[in-house]
């Protein structure tokens, strides 16, 4: 009884895991406190899908994030994005943790303009957790459904749901992927400048609050910085876009676990 | 819409300029007040501020108005009217564009909307000649201003310290408890009283007195007394009369001699780190573009404040061009508790330590008398600074010397506060415009090796948006006894720190101020037996539809870790501490003559499992001015009701000229006051204000010798001023 005991507080955290490994990816939006729902981005195919259909060059990108300067509690993702005659297309994969405790997620998605200001998305996944020791690994589909719109010139709204089928991960696990419903805005408030709110709401989890922003001071250099509420993170980034390659560096403060920074690479096809 | 606006601003500044030649002497009433107020909210939780010496940079600006391109960001920030970023937008238009050509030309730049213009304008110019180098005695003693105010307060109920005497303004002091009060008409009896500390020996008045002539901005002189409600005065231990005296002789731009200050003044330098004596503006609150201090360097000192000066000589000299150097002395005694140790049982030699600093200036009782002028401190300093159009940098550096030993205390909190005599702080400031950026800081070390460390960045990334961050990292171990840092804590150390702040404002009419604040305290605090961390958050929506309405929204949102309050055996555990306070307000004029103000806020204060404290104040203001009419009247009716002093609330209140008052709402009742200003002749202005609280469920208000029984509490002041 007790081994269930440890063992449910071990994993309880897991499903919560599911979520950030899904939306919690690449360097762009670490350093932006990952409130870029309503932007458009290699890892767009994660953050809300309907952004993919905003890029208009293939391209690749990965990242290597440290949990809290801890190997053990590394995360890292590869993404490639294409567009196709109508809409774009991309695949994706992300893995975290160590021999006792891993989990991985791949998808791909597709996302497409509907018209001049409405674009829109989905993305097919697959989250797999394992415990060591002989608890297996059990696996469950997931799915994201995203959409932007563009409200005005400067202005993007955009809204994402995941998982409203509740995937049960089954087994000793016995636990459902909560849904997710995210609602965001983006303004551009110049050629430099942009600025990003959001809210995010997980079924079984109180409610969170992201700002973010991103500057250009130079046309080969992005600084960015980020706020997250509940509990509170202070996040940074800067960006250094050279010819096709693009090397991202972030990094995230909380009070009480410490400091994770993240690397990415983006390299986009000519 | 262009055009309608350009009109206005014509308007406003011709009004301006009318008032200006109506009113040759002294200012227009509102117009300084008005931005006092603005300036004294930034203060926001700060009790009975002295914002003299604001007052009057206001007052020389109105007067001689700064002239514009003759200026740096340095001068335009003493005015405490423009952010970092409007300042910086200014200068930056004049570098680029070249000189104005009129302060309609202020309109173009970005950064200042039209309630700042209209704030700024009176105290500024383009076109005015440069000032001629010399100016012989008799025309300054011709053309200066003098200026004489004396005033009086006093409470109205009898304090348990005040027992002994007939009380012709109000009740006597009575037992709350009933038990009987001691015969205080037998001499024997009130002596033995007064030796014990049990009553005050002075009267319950407070007076104050100011005499200051000035010249334009390069000349001033003048003396403040005061004595404090409970003091003696001319008898007893007050044989000189006023409790506190101050005076000064402060001269600028003679040559190469930029200042000279005589007597009394103040000194303030770089951010604050090192040395900085008096008020600081910039910190944290709504105002969250506000976070650079604009040190002035030497200042006449004109406030009635007892520990916040200096006394001596001090002056700042041209070397070259660019660079400059500020020198000053400083010798005066400070009030302390003085203990005599005997250092070792076989020699009797004893060992003069002072414990603490008490800064209040109140010498009612023998005790506190005893404490007063107890320790000498003497101060020498010096401050070099090379100034650059877009950037500039000092050093400063500090020595302190006190007649006796300063005892830290024996708490594991206090572990790594100053002790001794002799402590120096020594420091490097900097402050870098470029294009839409401002970098500024200041680096510090006292003798003992402790360091302290601000620095902040402040940009405007789009007309419509800026953004700040300023970093601290202050030793536990710094020895900050002159510095007001930039911090969540009043003491200049331990503490650790990142604040990011956002001024929005997507359209003429609509700001909105946010800032976050995450700090740590590495080592422990009062009440706080284990290194800590919190954080504070705001976010405040301004709402300005026309120039006579303003509305805002506030929300505050503090959390902190405090020793647990439920006593456990071993380790001693924090629990979270988590203060939320909501804020609305309205401002709006009817007609030309009246001003309402309507302020909603409630706090909650959440400390561990305890159940939640709430407060609630709500008060309505009036202020009452007919146009050119002799006479004004303020009001102001407040229903408060707080579960506790932890959930109390703070709120300006409108006071006598020279005088301002942030006092804590709690418990439960009602506090009004009124408030009447009138001018009987062209120069001469009297105030009269009567203020009570009115608690509910109490029967007594306040503690020790200042609890007064019954539930009601008054006080009464009155103010002349005479300018010629």
């Amino acid at each position: 009884m007790r081994a269930m005991h440890l063992l449910a507080a071990m994993i309880g955290p897991c499903a919560l895991w599911a979520q950030e490994d899904g939306a919690m990816t690449g360097t762009r939006a670490a350093g932006m406190g990952y409130a870029v729902l309503a932007a458009s981005d290699v890892w767009s195919a994660r953050h809300n899908v309907a952004g993919l259909a905003g890029m208009e060059k293939a391209a690749a990108s990965v990242f290597f994030q440290p949990h809290f300067l801890s190997q053990d509690l590394a995360h890292q993702g590869l993404v490639l994005v294409l567009p196709i005659k109508r809409g774009v297309l991309a695949a994706d994969a992300t893995s975290f943790g160590f021999a006792l405790y891993s989990r991985g997620q791949v998808g791909a998605a597709y996302s497409l303009c509907l018209s001049k200001t409405i674009r829109a998305g989905v993305r097919l996944g697959y989250q797999q957790v394992r415990l060591g020791e002989g608890y297996g690994r059990r696996g469950v589909p997931l799915a994201q459904v995203g959409v932007q719109a563009n409200l005005s010139e400067s202005v993007w709204a955009g809204v994402q749901v995941s998982d409203p089928h509740r995937p049960n991960l089954g087994a000793v696990y016995d636990q459902r992927i909560p849904s997710m419903l995210r609602f965001g805005l983006g303004w551009q408030a110049n050629e430099e400048l942009l600025c990003t709110i959001e809210v995010e709401k997980t079924v079984d989890r109180e409610e969170r609050f992201r700002a973010g922003m991103e500057y250009k001071p130079h046309d080969a250099l992005y600084l960015r910085m980020g706020l997250v509420s509940g509990p509170a993170t202070v996040h940074g980034g800067v960006g250094l876009h050279l010819e096709q390659l693009e090397v991202d560096l972030a990094i995230a403060s909380s009070t009480t676990l410490g400091t994770t920074p993240q690397i990415g690479l983006n390299y986009r096809f000519p | 819409m262009c055009d309608l606006w350009r009109t206005t601003i014509v308007l406003a500044m011709a009004s301006t300029l009318w008032c200006r030649g109506q009113e040759d002497v002294g200012v227009p009433r509102d117009l300084i007040e008005q931005r006092i107020e603005a300036a004294a909210e930034r203060l926001d939780n700060d009790s009975d501020v002295d914002l003299t010496a604001l007052f009057d940079v206001l007052a020389d600006r109105y007067l001689h108005p700064l002239d514009l391109n003759r200026t740096d960001v340095h001068a335009l920030g003493e005015l405490q009217l423009l952010s970092t970023v409007q300042s910086a937008a200014i200068v930056d238009h004049i570098r680029r564009f070249g000189p104005l050509l009129s302060l309609l030309e202020l309109q173009s730049i970005g950064a200042l909307d039209l309630a700042t213009i209209r704030l700024l304008l009176p105290f500024v110019t383009v076109d005015e000649a440069p000032r001629t180098q010399r100016t012989p005695l008799n025309e300054i003693l011709r053309a200066g201003r003098q200026e004489f105010i004396v005033r009086g307060q006093r409470t109205l109920q009898e304090r348990r310290g005040q027992q002994d005497r007939r009380n012709m303004l109000g009740p006597e002091y009575t037992d709350p408890d009933g038990d009987a009060l001691p015969n205080t008409d037998l001499p024997a009896v009130r002596d033995s009283l007064r030796v014990n500390n049990k009553l005050y020996l002075g009267d319950a008045n407070k007076l104050y007195l100011r005499y200051r002539f000035r010249y334009r901005t390069t000349v001033s002189w003048g003396i403040t007394a005061e004595k404090d409600e409970g003091e003696q005065f001319f008898r007893g231990t007050q044989k000189q009369g006023f409790d506190f005296y101050s005076a000064h002789l402060f001269l600028r731009d003679m040559g190469p001699v930029k200042a000279l200050a005589l007597c009394d003044y103040q000194a303030q330098f770089g951010q604050g780190l090192v040395f900085w004596n008096g008020l600081a503006f910039a910190n944290k609150g709504a105002y969250t573009m506000n976070l650079v201090r604009n040190a002035p360097g030497l200042s006449a000192y004109t406030s009635a404040n007892e520990g916040l000066f200096l006394r001596g000589a001090g002056a700042t000299v041209s070397l070259l061009q660019r660079l400059e150097f500020t020198g000053f002395l400083s010798s005066k005694r400070i009030d302390g508790n003085l203990a005599t140790a005997t250092d070792d049982s076989s020699r009797t030699e004893q060992v003069a330590t002072f414990t603490s600093f008490l800064e209040d200036g109140l010498h009612r009782t023998y005790a506190e008398v005893e404490d007063r002028h107890a320790v000498s401190e003497r101060i020498a300093g010096g401050h070099l600074r090379y100034r650059q159009r877009a950037w500039s940098a000092g050093a400063t550096a500090v020595h302190q010397t006190f007649g006796s030993a300063l005892q830290s205390g024996t708490e594991p909190y206090e572990r790594f506060r100053f002790a001794g005599q002799v402590n120096t702080n020594m420091g490097v400031d900097w402050k870098v415009l470029h294009r839409n950026l401002t970098w500024f800081g200041e680096g510090a070390r006292s003798a003992n090796g402790g360091t302290a460390l601000c620095s902040g960045l402040i940009s405007s990334l789009d007309p419509r948006v800026s953004v700040a961050a300023v970093y601290r990292n202050l030793g536990r171990d710094y020895h900050g006894l002159y510095s007001i840092a930039f911090a969540e804590s009043s003491n200049p150390w331990n503490e650790h720190g990142l604040y990011l702040g956002l001024e929005f404002r997507p359209e003429r009419r609509w700001v909105v101020n946010a800032y976050f604040d995450r700090f740590e305290f590495p080592w422990l605090r009062y009440n706080v037996d284990a290194p800590s961390e919190g954080q504070d958050a705001l976010c405040q929506v301004t709402w300005k539809p026309s120039r006579t309405m303003e509305f805002y929204a506030r929300i505050r949102q503090r959390q902190m870790e405090r020793n647990t309050t439920s006593t456990t055996e071993g380790v001693p555990t924090l629990q979270a501490e988590q203060r939320t306070n909501y804020r609305l307000q309205a401002t709006y004029e009817i007609g030309d003559r009246t001003k309402l103000r309507t302020r909603l806020e409630t706090s909650a204060l959440e400390q561990g499992n305890a159940p939640r404290r709430n407060g609630f104040l709500l008060y309505q203001d009036l202020a009452y001015a007919p146009p050119e009419s002799a006479w004004d009247l303020t009001l102001r009716y407040a229903l408060f009701d707080t579960d506790d002093y932890g959930t109390r609330l703070y709120a300006y209140e409108s006071d006598l000229v020279g005088l301002f008052t942030i006092p804590p709402y709690y418990g439960q009742g009602a506090r009004w006051y009124a408030m009447v200003r009138c001018t009987p002749a062209r120069r001469v202005d009297i105030w009269l204000r009567y203020g009570a609280w009115l608690f509910e469920k109490q029967d007594r208000i306040g503690s020790g010798l200042q609890e007064i029984s019954g539930d009601e509490r008054s006080d009464m002041r009155v103010q002349l001023r005479v300018q010629w």
